[in-house]
């Protein structure tokens, strides 16, 4: 029984996560095939989810009719002043301690110059010396359709808030492109980890056991393909052992699927150039519809952010107890208002209820479906913990018929 | 970042100093000109055609002939002059802002809705969309300078 559930459960995944199943041969890693092995580091782009942008008044909404949601400050017009929104703030520190980062009551900002249709000012206002987190980790499984779960742990890096550009329509047939401020100023954490990933497998799952995460604590809305969340992966190939090497970056990648094939394909890119004793160039790199990686020779121009310190704004203060100044956040009050973390959530299922391991993580995969299952341990027609992941997927069939999902009552 | 080493780090005449001390004011009262061993200061790097074409780029600030460029010559030149203050153990004031804390507003939406006002300036629109350029255009280099006429020209600054 338990068999037939946990086969149909990942067949349940496959399509829900349309991942590509390849054969074992394909997904050995690098140093299993020639003494060879990838590094891979990401940096992970969640846009904030609040009511008004980081430093102005105008609304997240860019859905909203083109440039309508753009401020005087949004587009740059000169003698305006950024002012901090404090549910950014807030939301960075949630994300901080739910990847177990280490806060700094004292953070700044800094401006990062280039030139950019869609970016006005033609810099970026971010964290770069002194950023709000540092120096946290989060647990995560590396599975697929036919690999079981591995627990792994990543080193974060960093965390920092910054703001989102605008967008740019490429209207390749009249030679033009169009730009819309209404992204323009958006408040971001970008989370950088440590390069400590080896296959594009583990690059996707982090990515999304990141977002369970961010979607879980109310930071980030989490919808890959309205450009919520984005992920850019740092990819290096070297001899075990060696000293790292020439790294490329892939850049913009939106969905779990494109992670993996994408870093997949740079790394066996990078694999064959090193192995033929060609060299890696530093470069800023794209991806088709395939999910092969291509150069970007628009980037490729020598960059120099001239970084300097933000005039315009003092150091950002955290307490770390309560604070009663309207301006400095209490990292305690936030700590008390965030929900259990899903990891401890994966661990109550699998020790305390013996649930499956791939079916806790099934379960914890979708806050929705989580309340359900919860809802049904509080009840006591609760079917058995053995057939859960059966009865979860017939409930899961049944409701898409109805053309329903686990948050209707 | 100027201010405080001036305070810590420049010698000046003795009598200035007392006044500073007594009035806890960390701007000079007086001017206190401080005289700048041109020997010690450091000589601007030599230009080339590659490097200006680099900070042009960056910058987006044309060096349209040579006399732009021995200005900026001069003006690093000035700049080294700071080397020669000892900043040690000093940690560097990067704003006067610093020993502020950062304002924070409430999330609600007050602002936006102007879009007439924010296209006013735009040349070329297409709907309500900014138009530009396809891609990220590099500056164009422009016609190489006369380097000789540059090196040929004095180096010290006439302050």
């Amino acid at each position: 029984m338990m068999n037939i559930c946990r086969r149909r459960l990942v067949r349940t995944w496959d399509r829900l996560l349309s991942r590509s199943i390849a054969t074992e041969k394909k997904r050995r890693p690098l140093d299993e095939r020639s003494g060879w092995e990838a590094v891979i580091g990401l940096e992970i782009h969640a846009q904030i989810a609040s009511r008004s942008k980081l430093f102005s008044g105008a609304a997240t909404d860019f859905d909203c009719s083109v440039n309508s949601a753009v401020s005087l400050f949004d587009c740059a017009s000169p003698g305006t002043l950024p002012v901090l929104n404090r549910r950014c703030v807030e939301a960075a520190v949630a994300a901080a301690l739910a990847l177990n980062c280490r806060l700094r009551t004292v953070s700044s900002f800094d401006r990062k110059h280039y030139f950019y249709a869609d970016m006005p000012a033609g810099y970026q206002i971010t964290q770069q010396r002194s950023p709000i987190a540092v120096d946290g980790h989060l647990d995560f499984f590396a599975y697929s359709a036919d690999e079981a779960p591995v627990a792994k742990r990543l080193r974060i890096e960093r965390i920092q808030i910054e703001m989102d550009s605008g967008k740019t329509v490429h209207d390749l047939a009249n030679r033009r492109s169009l730009v819309d401020l209404n992204r323009a100023g958006v408040g971001l954490i970008e989370i950088v980890t440590d390069h400590q990933l080896h296959t594009g497998l583990e690059a996707a799952c982090f990515a999304e056991e990141l977002r369970q995460v961010l979607v879980h604590i109310g930071v980030c809305g989490g919808e890959m393909q309205k450009g919520q969340l984005r992920v850019d992966a740092n990819v290096s190939v070297r001899r075990v052992g060696e000293a790292l090497g020439v790294r490329t970056e892939v850049k913009n990648l939106n969905s779990f699927k494109f992670i993996e094939t994408a870093v997949k394909y740079e790394i066996d890119r990078q694999y064959r150039l090193l192995s033929e004793g060609g060299q890696v160039v530093n470069e800023t790199r794209g991806y088709d519809d395939e999910g092969r990686t291509v150069s970007m020779r628009d980037k490729e121009v020598r960059q120099d952010y001239r970084f300097m310190p933000e005039p315009n704004l003092p150091p950002l203060r955290l307490s770390d107890g309560p604070s009663d100044d309207p301006n400095v956040v209490s990292i305690s009050s936030i700590k008390q208002t965030l929900p259990a973390a899903l990891a401890d959530k994966r661990r109550w299922y699998i020790e305390k209820i013996g649930m499956d391991p791939l079916v806790a993580i099934y379960t914890v995969n979708d806050t929705a479906r989580m309340k359900f299952v919860d809802d049904c341990f509080a009840d006591k027609t609760c079917p058995p913990i053995e057939s859960m992941a059966f009865w979860l997927d017939e409930y899961r069939l049944a409701l898409r018929k109805h053309k329903m999902d686990f948050s209707t009552e | 970042m100027l201010l405080r080493h001036l305070v810590v780090g420049v010698k000046r005449p003795s009598g200035c100093l007392t006044k500073w001390y007594s009035s806890r004011v960390f701007v000079p009262i007086e001017p206190a000109i401080s005289h700048i061993d041109e020997t010690k200061v450091k000589p601007a790097p030599e230009l080339n055609q590659e490097l200006v074409d680099h900070l042009e780029r960056l910058s987006l600030v044309r060096f349209s002939n040579e006399e732009a460029v021995h200005h900026l010559r001069k003006a690093i030149h000035f700049a080294n002059r700071l080397k020669l203050v000892d900043t040690t153990n000093v940690k560097p004031m990067e704003s006067v802002l610093e020993e502020m804390t950062c304002p924070l507003r409430e999330d609600v939406v007050n602002d936006g809705n102007i879009r007439e006002q924010v296209l006013c300036n735009a040349t070329n629109r297409v709907e309500e969309y900014f138009v530009t350029p396809p891609g990220n255009i590099a500056l164009e280099q422009a016609p190489s300078l006369d380097w000789t006429n540059i090196r040929d020209a004095p180096d010290k600054s006439t302050t």
